[in-house]
């Protein structure tokens, strides 16, 4: 029996999709990382997904499986990095909002 | 409608209206638990799509230490938000449909409407592992591992995605030195005022 | 003719530009002082090896049989491009190797009276310097192959007389000086070029290669290709006739005469021995050299060779009335100079080539020596050079009044001296080949002669000392004295040559008497050819004509005498009075409109200079502000515009940042899903 992957896609877009516009919404640094991580779940769904479909080979199947691992990995190190950042612009201007960093004008 | 359809939809919709709260909350720590919520939504998806490991990953990772990083983010940084308004959305509602639109339709839409769907063969159960009542070892090992096994993850991380691998590791040892870089306590140096220089 | 190869041609111009460069390179090395006594022994140096190797081209010349009586030595093509061939090529034949002598020989002694004259001057090396240049670029002229190469040397002429006479630069009057005679030169020099390209135009030959060179254009003037081109093709004229009166242009300018000859006077701002050199050289041997080259073309071309002729007499009338009552010293030699030139071109013009020429060399004898000697005066007289203030300085400059003495004498045309054969033969040709008028202008214009140079002689050398207290205060004792060695000695040789150089050039007729021969004739013949006489309208003969030269002289001379030389004194009160504006009279109208020159300089200014001032300032000026910088600015202003743009990326605003990824992102998929293509 068959079974249909769609709904997996349209999750992955839909968190996406979200992702994406908490970007570009929101004003505290913070949301904005989180948002960042909504963006990375849903490629690594996507990717899940593709790769249990299309995979040429079981070993091609695992292999994306892999880069998935791999995938979560970085994101971790980049939400690390990403709030060390935070830190130190906190510690230099006492805020964390995205709209009032606008020394590197010109 | 098989029963891991009917699962597959519910989380869906769990997950995304998660996510969505987690946009569009003015509470930094509500946030925090709706993304919470959400990353645990995505692991019971991975389940369904036979991945046990990642699934398992993605909650240690995820779930485990960015979320919990966010919350000590949280009390070092002030929550923010205090006297302003949570959000704006410059240009207008406008954009934000293009762009939120424009993503779904232009790449989901299409392709999924133009495409074949996605079959795959169905997993006997619904979460497919290796059936217990099957006590003989003899016929544990005749059964041939499950895709997102560990054992058959585990296996290919060690042989084919060695290098991957190490290199994950040599970055997050980056990581680690450069956060500390970063956030190190500096002590402003005395200048020793020479009166020549 | 068959050339022989000589293959150390090439360093008798290449050796003056050697020291050119020394000098001109030492003092920056050296410091002022040192570089002094080395300028010039360099230069005087090097011009003398120069002179000493033309002497022995002209003497191995002698050797050779006078159908082979030519000298070549290719250096390699410096143009070739379609069937045009220029090679870098020197040859000399009889008029180069005279030419050479002469211009090396007179160069060398004015050297050597330069280091006397200039011995003050703070820029002494650079002086040599441009001298080692003027006598490299006279050389590259008469030793040219072709008539690119000539051109070329031509122009190196013009720009060093204005590196020369700007010298003193620092005195804007004299830096205009030297723009002046630029310029001037620069419009005759269009002239000439026309004539290069119609010679180019109509005469390459449509296959094999085509080189400018004299020989190779002689060659082409073959009995049919001159039927076609002494065919009238515009306004009458031929081809040929074109070509002449262009290349005239040209040598007009250079050679000072009617209507370009304003910028000689102005020349006068250079230091005196410059004067000289250019007066006795350049503009005397380039402009005839130059016709004498071509004589070949001006002998088919009858119109422009008579044109020639006619504007060399007027010239010469012209510039011996204006003379006539000149009390500037230099200014009044210019003009001597500028009417001695139209009799050069007298002789070229009527066909007398060999007769131009000899009155070429002699007047570079006289004329050298009458301007060095001026020189001399003006340093005895610590820097006067107004000959009313003069007078009596037979005593006190005795070698310079001697000498001076010499150099009127041959200009004036007295028996014996060199002008007198010179310009008796160029009088004598004129009549001979049917131009009676003409040589009725020029016998004028030697009454004339006569008469100023006598004039000058009176004022200055005779009589009693004029000069005030304002003037004697600076001269010792009250009195000019005599110039140093080193000015003296040359002016003594001078004086010689003027006095010698004149027997080479014995006509026929007087040589008859004293067993004699026209060895400069006979010279130049292997080149010229042997005149023709028109029989029929010889109106006297050479006897008589000299006769009436004689008497004209006598004429002239005892005029001058007469009112200068009994009372000098009575006569200049009767000029100055003459002079000023309010005494009526015709004569005093006439003698004013002589003494400013006709006002031709005046007209000039009216006619060709203001008007371009005005062009400029007002017409062009605005095109160059408005379009020329507008377009100049324009690739700078639009970059200035499309950073600004760019700018408005960079404004620090991290949502906008944000928005670009994001919009990026999207437009990104959506071509990517209308495309259909995958990754």
């Amino acid at each position: 029996m068959t079974q249909s992957l769609d709904i997996f896609l349209i999750l992955s877009l839909g968190l996406f999709a979200i992702g994406t516009v908490g970007v570009l919404i929101r004003r505290n640094a913070l949301f904005v990382l989180m948002s960042i991580e909504l963006m990375l779940n849903g490629a690594t769904l996507a990717l899940i997904t593709f790769s249990r479909s299309h995979a040429s080979s079981p070993d091609a199947a695992t292999t994306g499986q892999v880069v998935v691992l791999m995938i979560i990995a970085v994101a971790a190190v980049q939400a690390a990095v990403g709030v060390a950042l935070l830190v130190a612009l906190y510690r230099s201007v006492n805020h964390i909002e995205i709209d009032k960093l606008g020394e590197l004008k010109g | 409608m098989s029963l891991h359809d009917i699962f597959a939809l519910l989380i869906g919709s769990l997950t995304l209206s998660t996510a969505v709260m987690v946009v569009f909350s003015r509470n930094a720590v509500y946030a925090t638990i709706y993304l919470l919520l959400t990353l645990l939504g995505v692991a019971c998806e991975f389940v369904l799509l036979q991945a046990h490991f990642l699934a398992i990953a993605q909650v240690l990772v995820y779930a485990g230490s960015i979320a919990v990083l966010m919350v000590f983010v949280m009390m070092m940084v002030g929550f923010g938000e205090e006297h302003l308004e949570g959000f704006e959305v410059p240009g207008g509602a406008i954009i934000m449909v293009f762009v939120f639109g424009g993503i779904l339709v232009a790449a989901g839409g299409v392709g999924l409407v133009r495409g074949a769907p996605l079959r795959v063969e169905a997993p006997t159960s619904v979460t497919s592992s290796v059936p217990t009542h099957q006590k003989n070892a003899k016929q544990k090992k005749a059964q041939a591992p499950v895709y997102g096994s560990i054992k058959v993850v585990g296996k290919h991380l060690i042989t084919h995605g060695i290098l991957a691998f190490e290199v994950i590791a040599v970055m997050l040892l980056m990581a680690i030195i450069g956060i500390m870089m970063l956030l190190r306590e500096r002590r402003v140096p005395v200048v020793e005022d020479d009166g020549d220089l | 003719m068959q050339a022989t190869d000589v293959n150390f041609l090439r360093y008798i111009p290449l050796l003056p530009l050697i020291g050119a460069v020394f000098n001109g390179l030492v003092p920056l090395f050296r410091g002022k002082k040192h570089s002094r006594e080395m300028a010039s022994w360099v230069a005087c140096g090097v011009s003398a090896i120069a002179f000493v190797l033309s002497l022995y081209i002209f003497f191995r010349l002698t050797h050779f049989s006078p159908d082979k009586r030519l000298f070549q030595d290719i250096m390699g093509t410096w143009i070739s491009s379609g069937n045009l061939k220029i090679h870098f090529a020197f040859r000399v034949d009889v008029l180069s190797s005279v030419m050479m002598m002469l211009v090396t020989g007179i160069c060398t002694i004015i050297q050597i009276y330069s280091v006397g004259y200039m011995s003050e001057d703070p820029g002494y090396s650079r002086y040599f310097s441009y001298i080692g240049l003027f006598v490299s670029a006279m050389l590259l002229l008469v030793m040219a192959d072709n008539l690119v190469l000539m051109f070329m040397g031509w122009e190196g002429v013009s720009l060093v007389t204005y590196l020369l006479v700007g010298f003193w630069f620092t005195n804007a009057e004299k830096a205009r000086a030297g723009a002046t005679s630029f310029i001037v030169n620069r419009i005759g020099d269009l002239g000439f070029l026309i004539g290069i390209f119609l010679l180019f135009a109509y005469m390459a030959p449509e296959t094999g290669t085509f080189s400018f060179s004299f020989r190779d254009l002689a060659v082409l003037f073959t009995p049919e290709k001159l039927v076609e081109l002494t065919r009238p093709v515009f306004l009458g004229f031929s081809l040929l006739e074109w070509v002449g009166l262009f290349f005239f242009l040209g040598i007009a300018g250079k050679s000072a005469q009617l209507p370009f000859y304003i910028w000689l006077p102005t020349a006068s701002a250079g230091p005196t021995p410059v004067v000289a050199m250019i007066h006795a050289g350049t503009i005397a041997i380039a402009g005839v050299y130059a016709v004498a080259r071509l004589h070949f073309l001006y002998a088919h071309a009858p119109v422009a060779s008579l044109t020639i002729a006619s504007v060399g007499a007027c010239t010469a009338l012209f510039a011996a009335i204006i003379a006539m009552f000149q009390y500037e010293l230099k200014n009044l030699l210019t003009f001597a100079t500028i009417s001695q030139l139209g009799f050069m071109f007298v002789g070229v013009g009527v066909g007398a080539y060999s007769a131009g020429v000899f009155h070429m060399m002699s007047h570079a004898f006289f004329m050298s020596l009458l301007v060095l000697g001026a020189g001399s005066i003006i340093v005895g007289m610590n820097y006067e050079q107004d000959i009313r203030k003069m007078g009596g300085l037979n005593r006190s400059m005795k070698i310079t009044y001697f000498t001076f003495l010499f150099g009127t004498l041959a200009i004036v045309g007295f028996p014996g001296f060199s002008g007198f054969f010179s310009r008796g033969n160029v009088l004598w040709m004129a009549l001979a080949k049917g131009h009676p008028f003409i040589w009725f202008l020029s016998f004028l214009a030697s009454i004339v002669t006569a008469f100023y140079m006598t004039r000058l002689l009176c004022l200055v050398f005779l009589g009693e000392f004029r000069a005030d207290r304002k003037i004697t205060a600076y001269l010792p004792e009250g009195e000019p004295t005599e110039s140093p060695n080193l000015m003296t000695v040359p002016l003594i040789c001078l004086a010689v040559l003027a006095l010698v150089g004149g027997w080479l050039g014995i006509s026929d007729l007087l040589g008859g008497y004293i067993g004699t021969k026209n060895y400069f004739y006979n010279w130049m013949s292997g080149l010229f050819g042997k005149t023709a006489f028109e029989g029929s309208t010889i109106l006297f003969s050479e006897n008589v004509s000299m006769s009436l030269s004689v008497m004209g002289l006598m004429v002239g001379a005892g005029a001058a005498l007469f009112f200068y030389f009994t009372d000098g004194e009575k006569a200049l009160k009767m000029e100055a009075e003459l002079l000023q504006a309010e005494t009526p009279g015709f004569k005093g109208q006439m003698f004013r409109l002589v003494f400013h020159k006709f006002y031709i300089e005046e007209l000039y200014h009216a006619i060709v200079v203001k008007p371009v001032y005005l062009l400029s300032k007002q017409g062009l000026w605005v095109f160059d502000v408005l379009v020329v910088d507008g377009l100049t600015k324009l690739p700078g202003r639009v970059i200035h515009l499309f950073t600004r743009g760019v700018t408005l990326l960079q404004n620090g605003n991290v949502k906008v940042y944000l928005y670009g990824m994001a919009i990026g992102l999207v437009s990104l998929l959506t071509w990517l899903t209308i495309t259909s293509s995958p990754f």
